[in-house]
C-alpha cells in the first residue's frame, strides 16, 4: 500500500532541549482519522510544524507520497496536497468571511498571481466558496468581517481554509479548541461527513472525541511515541493511563 | 468589503481626471506647476503605498527609484546621447527594474524592522555613489541641470506648463488605472493578505517571498516612473532626489493622505505639497509646522485624509437611513 505520509528518525531540538525525539511512523494513503494525543509539552504541535515545514527539522526525513520533503519549504508541501489547521485561529481579521476564504481557494488556482483580472472576474472560485460555506451553514455571514463571528464560527473558518485547497493529507491541530463538547462533536461529525476522502492527522485534548473519530491513535509523550494502535488497544494501554494520570511511586 | 469600495473607484477616477483636465489650465501659471508638482508626487507615493499600505513592506529606499529614474534622464538627456522620449522611458525602467530585482532578492531576506534598515542602508549606498565616485557623471552635490523637456513626437511639444501638465496627468491616470487593477486582482488580494498574516499565507500555500518582491518591483517601477517626470517637470536633479529623507517624505505623505488606501496617496502628495506652498510663504520653519501636522494625523487621524472621507462617506450613509 502507498504511503501518504512516512517520518523516519525525526528529531527537532530547542537549543539542548529536544522537543521531538526520534520519532518513526508512516500512515498509509488508505488510513483516514489518525488522531496524535499526549500531554502539553509531548510536542505535538511541533510535529505539526516539522510535517508542515514551518520549522526545519534537526534530524530524520519526511516523506509525502513516497517524495522527500524534508528540506522542502512549506508553499511546495501544500502544493503536494498537504494542509494545517492551527490551535489557535489564525484568520485574516480585516477581511470578510468570503475574502477569507477565496485567499485560501485562489492559493493553487492558476490565477494565483493574476493582476490584470479583478478578483471577481473568477466565478469559479466564488462558486467553490459558496459549497463549502453552505455546507457549514456559515453562507449567510459570508460578507461579515472575522472579528464579528463567534468563537465557534470561526473555528468553522479555520477548518474550511484548510480544506479549501482540496488536499490529500490535512493536519488538524485541535479543531475542537474552546468549543463545548456539544459543538465539538458536532465539529467533529462534520469532519467526518465532509472529509470521507482526505487522510486527517489530528491532535485532539478531548478524549471522548478523540476515541470517537480515530480508527488509529498514536500518543506522544515527552517528544516519543509510547503507543501507537486501535482505540481499544490504548483505551487498555495501562502506559497511557501512567502518563495522564501519574503514578504513586 | 475592501473589494467592494473599488468598484466606485473607476467611476470616481475617470471623474476626478476629466476635472483636473478641464479646470487646473484655467488657473494661473503658478497653480498649474503647483499641481504638476502634487500629481507627480501622488504616483510616488501611491508606489510607496503598494508596498507599504498594501503589501506592509515598510521602505526608506523608494527614493532610490526615483532618483534612478530622475538620474538616467537627466544623463541621457543633457549628454544629447539619447533623445527619443519613448527610448529614454524603456531605458528608465530598466535600470529601474534591474536595480529593485538586485536590491529586492536581499532586501526580502529580512523582515519588518530589518527590511526597512536594509533599505535604508541600500538608499544611503546609492546615493554615495552619486555624490562621489560617479561625481563625474552626476556632477555630485551641484547636480545636473538644464534638462529640456520631451518631444513626444508628431510635432507635440511639451515646452509649455500646461501640455507638460496634459502628459503628465495622461501618465498618472495611467499610472493609477494599473495600480486600480492590480489591488483588485487576486494579487492584490494575496498581498494584502501577506501584510495582515504572512504566517497563515505561507501556510496556504503561498511563495510570499515571490509575491512581495514583485511588489517591491512594481513600487520600484511607480517611482521611477514618477522621478522620470519629475526630472522633466523640474529641469534640474540633485543627489536629495536619492536621499532617504525623500524616502521618508514618501511615507509622511501616504500617511497624511491614507495608509493602504487608493486616493490616500493623491490627497497626501495634495496636503503636503499645498501645505508646504502655503506655510513657506509665511514662515521659514515650515517644516517644524509639517511635522506638528503629521502628528496630528497619525495620533488623530490614523486613516489619514482619505479614511476620514471614508468616515464622513459611511456618516451621510447611515444619515440617510
Amino acid at each position: 500500500m502507498a504511503e501518504a505520509l512516512r517520518i523516519e528518525h525525526l528529531s527537532k531540538f530547542f537549543g539542548a532541549l529536544g522537543v521531538v525525539q526520534n520519532l518513526s511512523f508512516s500512515i498509509p494513503a488508505d488510513q483516514r482519522r489518525v488522531v496524535i494525543i499526549g500531554p502539553n509539552g509531548a510536542g505535538k504541535t511541533t510535529l505539526f510544524n516539522l510535517i508542515s515545514g514551518e520549522l526545519p527539522a534537526s534530524q530524520g526525513t519526511i516523506h509525502l507520497f513516497g517524495r522527500d520533503v524534508t528540506k522542502t519549504p512549506c508553499y511546495r508541501r501544500t502544493r503536494l496536497g498537504l494542509a494545517r489547521t492551527f490551535q489557535i485561529t489564525d484568520l485574516f481579521p480585516y477581511f470578510t468571511l468570503m475574502e477569507n476564504l477565496l485567499l485560501a481557494l485562489q492559493a493553487h488556482d492558476p490565477c494565483a498571481y493574476g493582476m490584470l483580472k479583478s478578483l471577481k472576474a473568477y466565478g469559479h472560485l466564488y462558486d467553490k466558496a459558496e459549497v463549502l460555506l453552505k455546507e457549514m451553514k456559515l453562507w449567510e455571514k459570508r460578507d461579515l468581517p472575522i472579528g464579528s463571528l463567534s468563537h465557534g464560527e470561526t473555528r468553522l473558518v479555520e477548518i474550511l481554509m484548510g480544506i479549501a485547497g482540496g488536499p490529500k493529507i490535512l493536519l488538524l491541530d485541535e479543531p475542537t479548541a474552546g468549543l463545548t463538547r456539544s459543538e465539538g462533536v458536532w465539529l467533529a461529525n462534520m469532519i467526518q461527513h465532509l472529509l470521507k476522502d482526505v487522510t486527517l492527522l489530528i491532535i485532539e485534548h478531548d478524549m471522548q472525541i478523540a476515541f470517537a473519530l480515530a480508527e488509529r491513535i498514536i500518543v506522544l509523550h515527552q517528544g516519543a511515541i509510547v503507543a501507537d494502535g486501535k482505540p481499544e488497544e490504548i483505551r487498555t494501554n495501562p502506559r497511557i493511563k501512567e502518563i495522564y494520570l501519574g503514578t504513586v511511586s | 468589503m475592501e473589494q467592494a469600495a473599488l468598484r466606485w473607484k473607476s467611476i470616481v477616477g475617470v471623474m476626478v481626471v476629466t476635472a483636473m483636465a478641464l479646470l487646473v489650465p484655467l488657473l494661473p501659471e503658478y497653480a498649474v506647476t503647483l499641481a504638476t508638482s502634487i500629481i507627480i508626487y501622488s504616483i510616488y507615493v501611491a508606489s510607496a503605498n503598494l508596498l507599504t499600505g498594501y503589501t506592509g513592506l515598510v521602505s526608506l529606499g523608494q527614493a532610490m527609484f526615483w532618483g534612478s529614474g530622475a538620474y538616467v534622464v537627466a544623463i541621457l538627456t543633457t549628454r544629447g546621447l539619447v533623445t527619443n522620449l519613448y527610448l529614454i522611458v524603456l531605458i528608465c525602467l530598466v535600470t529601474v527594474v534591474v536595480i529593485s530585482a538586485f536590491f529586492g532578492v536581499l532586501a526580502l531576506r529580512v523582515k519588518r524592522l530589518y527590511f526597512m534598515i536594509v533599505t535604508f542602508a541600500f538608499g544611503h549606498v546609492i546615493w554615495c555613489i552619486a555624490m562621489y565616485p560617479m561625481q563625474s557623471i552626476t556632477r555630485g552635490y551641484d547636480g545636473i541641470k538644464d534638462i529640456a523637456r520631451p518631444d513626444l513626437g508628431l510635432s507635440l511639444s511639451l515646452a509649455t506648463g500646461t501640455s507638460f501638465y496634459y502628459f503628465v496627468l495622461v501618465v498618472a491616470a495611467l499610472c493609477f488605472f494599473i495600480f486600480y487593477l492590480v489591488i483588485r486582482s487576486p494579487f492584490g488580494h494575496a498581498i494584502v493578505g501577506i501584510r495582515d498574516n504572512e504566517h497563515r499565507m505561507i501556510a496556504l500555500g503561498y511563495n510570499t517571498f515571490l509575491y512581495k518582491y514583485i511588489s517591491y518591483v512594481l513600487a520600484a517601477v511607480f517611482s521611477g516612473i514618477a522621478g522620470l517626470l519629475f526630472a522633466y517637470f523640474n529641469s534640474y536633479v540633485n543627489p536629495s532626489e536619492l536621499h532617504w529623507l525623500w524616502s521618508g517624505d514618501a511615507l509622511m505623505m501616504m500617511f497624511i493622505g491614507g495608509i493602504g488606501t487608493f486616493w490616500g496617496p493623491l490627497w497626501g502628495a495634495l496636503a503636503y505639497t499645498g501645505l508646504r506652498y502655503w506655510i513657506s510663504s509665511y514662515t521659514m520653519y515650515w517644516f517644524g509646522i509639517e511635522g506638528i501636522i503629521f502628528i496630528l494625523v497619525v495620533l488623530f487621524f490614523r486613516g489619514g485624509i482619505a479614511g476620514f472621507v471614508m468616515n464622513v462617506q459611511k456618516g451621510l450613509k447611515w444619515q440617510r437611513r
